[in-house]
């Protein structure tokens, strides 16, 4: 459906160049929702924008739908207005001087051949009552909150079928509690739709919640790509496993290599634990912990792995306890249960409910 | 804008803002370029391209050799400039602080009062002058000799340097003193807030923070306004000449209107040079101050709520300023045209109220030359406010919104037509059209062209409200199927009708006040009304020469009022 090859674009900025995507490929099946995630700067909105015809990129090839719409090779760069998609602004971008209903109509009313009135109507009609919007058609744009501003700005880049709809950070401009909910509303319609999406997001929650497949960008390159289970269990490296979601990490060393990709590490206090790794024996590792995967206990545990620990903080935070640790010169962060309260200062034991992944590290 | 391959059926968005470029370039560098070629072409009565013409440097000797420009031209210009600039300043200053950063009452009402003289055209406005200050008959000094048994001429003289800076502040003053209450607005109230809350006094707070933050801001209007004097020429020509005052653009059009002789087309040419590098530097100066303007952010069009200082006991002087400066800039030449108008010379302690007439309104209904001015000064203003308007829209799309190659040189040169003295635009486009013989010299069309030189007025105004709209308004529009010119006239136009309504608007009132450029490209066919007000005024007619102001005056406000209606209304504003 998306087909993104080899796509480059570089800015030139004062006199420099800026490489704002380096050689990013990838692809999206029809009615599949993927996620462009990473880091401010990493150069998400430029693919998006690249894709729309919005910006030149500087090489690489676009096929939407079948039809190359960039080729730098062959000099193929078809205009925005040619290409079948609809766009979600950051910013929603719905024009002030026009009401919901014109907003929504507009993609209708600038295609060639015309379309009848009525037809016009019933289209609008339909997809505003999709996005919940049905009663607001006749209002003033200006005059929307900010989830009616995003329903609005989603109605209009459906409206006209699009074969792609494309969104950039299309939840960063709500509050936190909106947020929430229009994350869940946004993953229903475009099931609903069935619609192929690209969207562009720094919220990992977002990406996973949201996309059939997500791609982890960093500097302008795709680091990983994945299903989000998929990267969220076995990511590549530390960058990734850190960008999915809070990682404790602590460093060792392969002891020895076990059978199917596991091996015996030993941490740099002296306690050993047994990883998912492909490393050899000798080569430096990061283990990546995750907060949800450990359990404090008093004494050691039997049967899963553990690991000794000092207490360094305890927090209380309503529904769940974080407790902060100490393992030789590392800090482990720790989610308890509420009732679990570890005094400052005293001894703990780590329970592993599953064999941490080691990350060979550079030294 | 992917500049080169923007597909089928766009090429319309190179072609529109390449025209756009080129008319610019028609309207600013051929005249300047032409102006500057004339400087080294002679014999000095011939024009540039004429045959016979050459290649020679006498021109600017003729300058360098000639006396009166150095020792008369050049300090006048120079006094009366720096004069006009200091007066208007400290006016304007005092006025701005006094509305918009104390709690005087009625500050709306002052505002407008303020503001409304910049309707009137100069010279009309210079013939109030002339009948309220003249030494012998003028209003003011009848009223002072009766007051004080003065006797013989004065005590007041108009004609003198003096009494010229008077006359050219109390004119420019408004001016400055719209851009300084718009610093003194959009200045931060917390930066003061946090100085005094810091413990510094309402005295300390005022050097250290209030005026260094609005010092860049209100250093932009003062260069502005020294652009605005070194250009004028109505008021040096009605109350300056008498005086004996010299000027460099009454000497660039004595130059081309010789006492005897032919026109010296390439004197005229030599000595612009000189002040229009003045200018320029002028500009460049500007543009230095509205740039470290920028930086602060104090000038965002933000305004903020100002906490205002109590007047207390300096609130009688206060009105007493504001009162007299009301009274000399906007109401006393307003009573003065309308009784003028109706009562001719006669003053009010010897005329009987009866003798009122409306003689000479009446006579203009079946006057030709009425009718041709009336119908000149409309069709001049409006159609080169239209031009201007499309055509500097369209550069400030060029310049905010594309990559385009020159795109610099084009804001540069737009920008550039600030700093270019009237004069001196209309002796360059006379030069032109002298040798370009395509008919328009001596026509309506040249004015038109002349006028619609000052493209910088637009493209500020027009750059500011692109500005304002993201550009993600008009990638959406693409984003859904649009071409562009679908864009451009469905998003983005309707976006920016109030910022180019209002240029439209300042352009058509410069227009309508425009004296220099008629003046100095005169002929019986393309005569405007504000040329012909100083015509009957010169001629011993000052009733139809004030009734004719009146007039222009009515002509103007109204359009004025409802115009600036409309766009408060449709939520711009100027
Ligand atoms: N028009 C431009 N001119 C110059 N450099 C640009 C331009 N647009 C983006 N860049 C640069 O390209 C890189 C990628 O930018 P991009 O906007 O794609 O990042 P992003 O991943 O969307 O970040 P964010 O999460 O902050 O929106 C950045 O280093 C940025 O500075
Ligand atoms: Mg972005």
């Amino acid at each position: 459906m998306l087909n993104v090859k080899g796509l480059k674009c570089a800015f030139n900025n004062a006199g420099a160049t800026v490489v704002g995507v380096d050689d990013v490929s990838f692809n999206i099946e029809k009615g599949a929702c993927y996620a462009l995630l990473g880091p401010s700067g990493c150069g998400k909105t430029t693919t998006l924008r690249c894709v729309a015809g919005l910006q030149e990129p500087s090489g690489g090839v676009i096929e939407i739908d079948g039809r190359v719409v960039y080729d730098a090779t062959a000099g193929i760069c078809v205009p925005t207005h040619e290409r079948p998609i609809g766009v979600v602004f950051q910013s929603y971008a719905i024009w002030p001087h026009m009401t919901v209903f014109e907003n929504v109509a507009y993609p209708l009313r600038v295609q060639r051949p015309r379309l009848r009135e009525s037809e016009i109507r019933d289209r609008v009609m339909n997809v505003l009552s999709l996005v919940g919007m049905k009663d607001i058609g006749e209002r003033p744009a200006p005059r929307l909150s900010g989830g009616q501003q995003q329903r609005v700005a989603l109605a209009r880049a459906i409206v006209r079928n699009p074969a792609l709809v494309l969104l950039d950070e299309p939840l960063s401009n709500l509050d936190a509690v909106l947020r929430d909910h229009m994350r869940k509303e946004l993953a229903e319609l475009i099931a609903r739709v069935g619609v192929t999406a690209l969207f562009v997001t720094h919220d990992q929650i977002e990406a996973m919640s949201l996309a059939h497949r997500i791609a982890v960008m960093k500097d302008g390159r795709i680091v990983q790509e994945g299903a989000p289970r998929e990267i969220y269990a076995h990511p590549r490296d530390i960058f990734v496993a850190q960008f999915l979601g809070a990682a404790n990490t602590i460093d060792g060393v392969v002891d020895t290599a076990l059978a199917d990709g596991r091996a015996r590490v030993r941490l740099n206090d002296g306690q050993s634990l047994t990883c998912r790794s492909a490393a050899q024996p000798g080569s430096p590792v990061t283990l990546v912990l995750r907060p949800e995967r450990l359990r404090l206990s008093a004494s050691r545990p039997d049967g899963s792995a553990g690991l000794a620990a000092q207490v360094r903080s305890v927090t209380f935070l309503g529904g769940f306890v974080e407790c902060v640790t100490e393992l030789g010169d590392a800090r482990l962060r720790v989610i308890g249960p509420p009732d679990v309260s570890p005094e400052a200062g005293a001894g703990v034991w780590l329970c592993l409910l599953d064999e941490p992944i080691a990350l060979p590290r550079r030294e | 804008m992917s500049a080169s391959r923007t597909g089928r059926g766009d090429w319309l968005a190179v072609a529109l803002p390449a025209a756009g470029a080129l008319i610019a370039l028609y309207l600013i560098a051929v005249p300047l370029g032409m102006l500057v070629y004339a400087a080294f072409r002679g014999p000095a009565d011939f024009l540039p391209m004429e045959p016979g013409a050459q290649w020679t440097l006498d021109n600017m000797r003729a300058i360098v050799s000639d006396d009166a420009l150095l020792t008369k031209v050049l300090p006048d210009t120079l006094i009366f400039v720096a004069g006009t600039v200091t007066l208007s300043t400290l006016m304007a200053l005092a006025l701005a602080w006094l509305i918009e950063r104390t709690d005087l009452r009625g500050r709306t009402f002052w505002f407008a009062l303020i503001i409304y003289p910049t309707l009137i055209p100069v010279v009309v406005k210079a013939i109030a002058w002339i009948l309220l200050m003249s030494p012998n008959a003028g209003w003011a000094n009848l009223a002072l000799r009766a007051l004080t048994g003065w006797s013989g001429e004065g005590p007041i003289n108009i004609f003198s340097m003096t009494g010229l800076i008077f006359c050219q502040a109390l004119s420019t003053t408004p001016f400055v003193f719209l851009q300084m209450s718009a610093a003194l607005r959009s200045m931060n109230p917390t930066l003061e807030e946090a100085s005094r809350a810091s413990g510094a006094t309402p005295l300390k707070t005022f050097f250290k923070v209030t005026l260094p933050v609005l010092l860049p801001g209100l250093l932009a209007p003062v260069i502005l306004v020294t652009l605005i004097t070194l250009e004028q020429f109505e008021l040096p020509l009605i109350v300056g000449l008498p005086a004996r005052i010299n000027i460099f653009a009454f000497r660039i059009y004595n130059e081309l209107n010789p006492a005897s002789g032919l026109p010296n087309y390439g004197g005229a040419a030599a000595i612009s040079l000189p002040f229009l590098a003045l200018g320029l530097l002028a500009l460049l100066a500007y543009n230095r101050a509205i740039r470290s303007a920028d930086k602060f952010v104090t000038i965002t069009g933000k305004a903020y709520a100002q906490t205002r200082i109590p007047l207390g006991r300096w609130r009688l002087p206060a009105y007493l300023f504001l009162l007299t400066f009301v009274a000399f800039s906007a109401a006393l030449p307003t009573v003065i045209l309308i009784w003028t108008s109706l009562f001719g010379f006669t003053a009010p302690g010897r005329a009987n109220l009866a003798d009122a007439s409306f003689r000479a309104y009446a006579s203009f209904l079946n006057d030709p030359v009425f009718w041709r001015a009336a119908r000149n000064s409309f069709l001049v203003a409006i159609s080169s406010a239209v031009i201007v308007t499309m055509v500097g829209a369209m550069i400030a799309w060029i310049v905010v919104r594309t990559k385009a190659p020159g795109r610099k040189v084009l804001d540069a040169l737009t920008f550039m037509s600030l700093g270019i003295p009237s004069v001196i635009a209309g002796l360059a486009v006379m030069v032109v059209y002298l040798s370009f013989p395509v008919g328009l010299y001596g026509t309506v069309g040249i004015l038109v062209i002349a006028y619609s030189y000052r493209l910088a007025t637009t493209t500020r105004l027009a750059r500011a409200s692109i500005m304002q709209i993201g550009p993600e308004l008009e990638e959406a529009s693409r984003a859904s199927g649009a071409r562009w010119l679908t864009t451009q006239t469905r998003i983005l136009l309707p976006l920016i009708t109030p910022g180019l309504l209002s240029s439209f608007l300042l352009l058509f009132i410069i227009g309508m006040r425009e004296f220099t450029i008629p003046f100095v490209l005169y002929s019986q066919e393309n005569v405007v009304m504000s040329v012909l007000i100083w015509q009957l005024f010169q001629g011993g007619q000052p009733a139809h020469s004030a009734a004719l102001g009146v007039m222009m005056i009515a002509m103007v406000l109204p359009i004025i009022l409802l115009a600036r209606r409309y766009i408060v209304a449709r939520g711009g504003g100027a």
